[in-house]
């Protein structure tokens, strides 16, 4: 039985590679070093709904990539407000993170932050 | 071995699938005989007749003796024993010389010695893993009390030139002890031509079960060994505890078929050869080790681009499942990045990122072809992920 991230990491979603063509307005940048993982995150605003579509790209253990894939999925779809509030923490609650893995949660997370002040707005 | 669904098992290095007949001797020894081998008694005799049957298997395969061999739970204790049984007989003086790459089973016990005391020199590889002849001339000047080498590399395969290796120490003075866990029954052993005071071996790299090894100990010139397992004096007192009947029946009945892997290794080479011409297509993959100086089932590579942690679980977790090890099985249990391929100098990103493949007998061009494509298709899937360079 597959824990929850590992699945995620086999078939993830929201990676940018299987993305449509779109005017990315925000790119994020986080990376960790010692763990040799690195995640990237583009949003787009949607003008008329003013909602986000977020993508990832991620280098580091499959838990990294569950965790920036998970991330996407969460604001997608969601405000900037939204997306804003969203914590490492619940990060690490969905996926059952070990305390370990807490990184890639940091990781995701400070992605999205990164992208979402990169937004401009 | 039932195959798992789904699943390419290129894992024959960690252990290889029971081999013909093994499991059904193992049952009948298991079920019809009951007694204690030391018992004095019939029924002790005839489970004593059985272990004798498989020593005499065992030691013709590596040009030994029946007595020279002492029944282990797997080479990692017949290295235990070698090691240290050596370095507690020598006393003060023990000095023992291996190299960087050894199996955890060697290297940990001798940094463990040289805790103790015990005065431990290590030789360098190069780049493709073999061994500097001067250095090891200069070490063997020194006149250690022991030389540990590995015949094949478990994590690259690369084969050091034991033959030649004896002949120095025979020249020297100084004991040879090969952990000949990987190449027996694929390469050619023979323990007296060759020097060798004493040969580590396990059954259940040539298709016999796990739990059962054994240490080849020299009877002429004796080598010196004190026991580390002591308590009813088993097997001359060299490892006390009662005798796994029928895992040494296991053991012999793989021992027995040793011939037929022998004559296999040709067509293995030329299936690990198509692997990789396959495997190279995805570019960015190097080979760990000479081509030319690595055991027939070995295929060692590294690949850029990709997280080793991620490959490897893609790879193994995915479907098909793809049964590699990263380096070797005991330094992937431990998360760390091959000391093997660092030791050969490959950059510590590169030594994460590092599969072994190792093939073994009933594989197929088929099954290669297939686990070809299920390796290529994953780099091609995580490096899709990694995103566009420019990211970076």
């Amino acid at each position: 039985m597959l824990s929850d991230w590992a699945a995620r990491f086999l078939r993830p979603q929201f990676a940018v590679c299987d993305a449509p063509e779109l005017d990315w307005q925000g790119l994020g940048a986080a990376d960790t070093p010692g763990e040799d993982a690195r995640c990237r995150i583009w949003l787009h605003l949607d003008e008329p709904t003013q909602y986000l579509i977020a993508r990832f790209a991620a280098f580091g253990p499959p838990v990294v990539i569950a965790a920036a894939d998970w991330v996407c999925e969460t604001i997608d779809h969601t405000t900037v407000g939204q997306a804003r509030q969203l914590a490492a923490l619940q990060v690490e609650r969905a996926l059952a993170l070990l305390p370990t893995q807490r990184y890639a949660a940091l990781l995701a997370t400070d992605a999205l932050a990164n992208a979402l002040a990169n937004l401009g707005i | 071995m039932p195959a798992l669904e789904n699943s390419l098992y290129f894992d024959h290095a960690a252990a290889a699938p029971l081999a013909d007949g093994v499991a059904e001797r193992m049952h009948a020894v298991l079920t019809e005989i009951d007694a204690n081998p030391s018992s004095t008694h019939p029924a002790g005799r005839a489970a004593a007749a059985i272990i004798d049957e498989s020593a005499a298997v065992l030691a013709e395969l590596i040009g030994a003796e029946p007595s020279e061999l002492v029944w282990t739970s797997g080479a990692t204790e017949a290295s235990n024993l070698a090691l240290k049984g050596v370095a507690e007989f020598a006393g003060r003086d023990a000095h023992i010389v291996s190299c960087v790459t050894e199996h955890p089973a060697t290297r940990d016990v001798l940094n463990q010695l040289a805790r103790r005391g015990v005065r431990v020199t290590w030789l360098d590889v190069d780049s493709d893993g073999c061994l500097d002849w001067v250095a090891l001339d200069a070490a063997l000047d020194e006149q250690p009390t022991l030389l540990s080498l590995m015949h094949v590399n478990n994590e690259t395969g690369v084969v050091h030139d034991i033959a030649k290796v004896g002949q120095r120490c025979l020249a020297a003075g100084v004991a040879l002890h090969v952990d000949a866990a990987q190449s027996a029954a694929r390469l050619p052993l023979d323990v007296a031509a060759d020097g060798i005071a004493l040969m580590s071996l396990s059954a259940h790299k040539m298709g016999g079960p796990k739990g059962i090894g054994a240490l080849y100990v020299r009877r002429r010139p004796r080598q010196g060994l004190s026991a580390q397992i002591h308590g009813g004096g088993q097997q001359g007192g060299r490892r006390s505890g009662t005798l796994a009947t029928h895992q040494i029946a296991g053991f012999g009945a793989a021992a027995a078929l040793a011939g037929r892997s022998l004559a296999i290794q040709p067509t293995l080479a030329r299936l690990r050869e198509r692997l990789w011409s396959h495997i190279a297509t995805v570019g960015g993959v190097s080979r760990n080790g000479a081509s030319s100086m690595i055991a027939a089932p070995f295929l060692n590579i590294s690949v850029s681009g990709v997280h080793g942690g991620a490959l490897l679980s893609g790879l193994t977790e995915g479907s098909p499942t793809l049964a590699v090890s990263s380096g070797a099985a005991c330094s992937a249990a431990r998360g760390q990045s091959s000391y093997v391929l660092r030791a050969m100098g490959v950059p510590a990103r590169l030594a994460s990122a590092s599969i072994r493949f190792s093939i073994g007998a009933g594989q197929d061009e088929a099954q290669i072809d297939a686990a070809a494509q299920r390796f290529v298709d994953e780099v091609w899937r995580l490096r899709r992920l990694a995103g566009p360079l420019e990211a970076w």
